[in-house]
């Protein structure tokens, strides 16, 4: 910021605005220092930081400069703080080239230096020992500053005073010249753009800051609602399937209760009727069209019979006695007194046991019954002969025992696959099936707190899997322990 | 002379009809009530040996039927049948609580139950009846 000038040099003064009657001094070093305060104003403009409000690197900036073209020992920026206390933010000691801050003051210490203040762009102060504006200040500052002469402009923003650039003579007092204290309020004016672009600044970059947390929440609630909508729904989904199966239990055990009335009510007269066709039965001759007749109604009563008690089983809760169950006894057993019916239609049975299966806690002749249901369903199933494969395993994760039927007869077709454990729900010849096989078994499984379903495919075959649970060691020993106490 | 006199108690006509001509046919003396008060009303007139009972009826069920019956002629054997088997169960303590005999039968027969129920029932009767005339009846 050097400013070398000729002095051949023609200056026309008017045109700088200056009056004439300073022709009286040293018009040539005059003019050299007015054009020194200038250039500086309009590079302190130009500058990065102080176009910016960078307030740190700015402040340090503008009091060197202003040290600089005054030519004064110190110059300090000081701010004042909500609480009126004046804080030095930068202090620049020009011999020494040296920064530092953080001495303050308070204000309501100081009413006439703040009154001026108030009241007129700078202070410029001969001596600041006995100036009734800066006297106060010469115990605690000037005189161990050893500061003379003051000229201090003060930084407004918005019309109110925020602060005060002091420009300090160090040594002999000063008389500050018009175009010095004109220079002070320039320099105070450049503090105070550079506290609003600061401002401005920091306003912006916490709008910024709370802009991007506020778009970081967004994003964040979004991906949450995305995964609580995603719960939600699976929620949802297993609600209904619960809900289904609970309709399904519901359905099965009003039918089962209907059921079971209806059974009631039909024994009697069957139990009539039975009697009645056997008696008469006896007295027609066995060759005769009468013995005949009556041997027909007799046959369809016998079904109606077989219906109702295969109603009564379908209805049997879980009253019936249990025990220990070893499954593969009890498949064995089914086995061997179905045997005939099974090999009589050229079925291969495939046996696949695991080994040392734990025993299910059950009803053994309930569970047979179940195991024949099935039997005679793929039997059916299999007019023209096959394969079924029956498979036990142990499901150790599960605490269950799954037990699966597979037969490779013409499987069920999708749409009747749903209604396959409805009671009455059957496709097989009139007369054959009764409808309450696949029902009874599937209430008996539940009755167990198993689980019967089946799985099926047109041609291939069909194949049922009942899992049963176990009990796990420790309601094993209870059991026992109940078990021993009952004993 | 008939092999025992028997009543049945059923609401239901065809039950009656049907178990009367099984059991005429197989030589005893068969009468039939609809309903427990008819059945009273049959049993002050006449002696049976044994009555067939249901247990659900209008009314009177079969148990408080057989605490009459037992009540007024305690020879009288009381034998309940019915359709259904849970109710059979429920009823079964309160029944023989009653004096009514401890075999049930249930509804529909097997063939040729009745008849060898009344069979059995009627030899037991009958060794009763000698022994109650004196011993030197019993051989």
């Amino acid at each position: 910021m050097k400013i070398i000038l000729s002095k051949q040099k023609q200056f026309n003064l008017s045109s700088l605005g200056y009056p004439s009657r300073i022709v009286d001094e040293d018009l040539f070093l005059w003019f050299q220092r007015v054009q020194s305060q200038q250039n500086t104003i309009v590079q302190l403009a130009k500058n990065d930081a102080v176009a910016n409000g960078h307030f740190d690197e700015a402040k340090k900036v503008i009091t060197e400069a202003a040290a600089n073209v005054l030519i004064v020992e110190r110059v300090s920026i000081w701010l004042l703080s909500d609480k009126s206390e004046l804080h030095c933010v930068d202090l620049y000691e020009r011999s020494a080239d040296h920064h530092s801050n953080g001495m303050s003051f308070n204000a309501e210490d100081y009413p006439n230096y703040f009154h001026a203040l108030e009241n007129g762009r700078a202070i410029d102060v001969y001596d600041a020992l006995t100036d009734h504006r800066t006297a106060r200040f010469a115990s605690n500052y000037l005189l161990p500053n050893n500061v003379k002469s003051v000229l201090n402009a003060a930084i407004r923003v918005k019309g109110k005073t925020v602060g005060v650039v002091c420009h300090e003579h160090v040594g002999k007092a000063r008389k500050w010249s018009s175009d010095e204290i004109n220079f002070a309020g320039e320099i105070a004016d450049q503090v105070a753009q550079v506290l609003i672009h600061y401002k401005r600044n920091q306003a912006e970059e916490s709008l910024k800051r709370a802009h991007d947390h506020l778009e970081k929440r967004v994003k964040e609630r979004t991906l949450e609602l995305v995964e609580e909508i995603a719960e939600r729904k699976k929620a949802q989904a297993n609600e209904r399937e619960l809900h289904v199966k609970l309709l399904q239990a519901e359905k099965l055990s009003a039918l089962g209760l209907l059921a079971a009335g209806v059974a009631h009510e039909l024994n009697s007269p069957l139990a009539g009727l039975l009697s009645l066709l056997r008696t008469y039965k006896k007295r027609y001759s066995p060759h005769s069209e009468d013995h005949k007749i009556i041997s027909e109604m007799l046959i369809s009563s016998e079904h109606m019979a077989k219906i109702v008690k295969d109603l009564n089983q379908f209805s049997k809760a879980s009253e019936d006695e249990r025990t220990f169950v070893d499954l593969i006894d009890v498949i064995e057993t089914t086995l061997s007194f179905s045997q005939y019916q099974l090999i009589n239609g050229n079925i291969k049975i495939v046996k696949n046991y695991a080994v040392h299966l734990p025993p299910v806690f059950g009803n053994k002749s309930q569970l047979q019954q179940v195991v024949l249901n099935v039997l005679t369903n793929g039997r059916d199933a299999m007019a023209n002969g096959g394969v079924m494969t029956i498979k036990l395993q142990h499901d150790e994760a599960h605490h269950c025992v799954v037990l699966t039927f597979s037969d490779t007869g013409m499987g069920i077709p999708k749409e009747n696959l749903s209604r396959i454990f409805d009671p009455f729900f059957t496709t097989k010849p009139r007369g054959k099936g009764t409808g309450l096989g696949l029902s009874v078994s599937h209430g008996i499984i539940e009755s167990h707190k198993g689980e019967m379903t089946v799985d099926s495919e047109v041609d291939k075959g069909t194949s049922f899997t009942i899992r049963l649970p176990t009990l796990t060691t420790e309601a094993l020993n209870k059991r026992m322990g109940s078990l021993h106490e009952q004993g | 002379m008939s092999k025992g006199k028997i009543l049945i108690v059923d609401d239901e006509q065809i039950v009656l009809t049907a178990f009367r001509i099984e059991l005429e046919q197989a030589g005893y003396d068969a009468r039939s009530a609809l309903s427990a008060k008819e059945a009273i009303a049959r049993l002050l007139k006449e002696r049976f040996d044994i009555v067939y009972t249901d247990l659900i009826m209008p009314e009177i069920n079969g148990t408080q039927l057989c605490h009459q019956i037992k009540r007024l002629f305690p020879e009288t054997e009381v034998v309940l049948f019915s359709g259904n088997p849970y109710e059979v169960e429920a009823q079964h303590e309160a029944f023989t609580a009653a004096g009514g005999r401890d075999e049930m039968l249930r509804k529909p027969l097997g063939e040729g139950v009745l008849i060898k129920v009344t069979e059995n029932l009627m030899k037991e009767i009958n060794y009763k009846k000698n022994l109650a005339r004196g011993p030197s009846h019993v051989s």
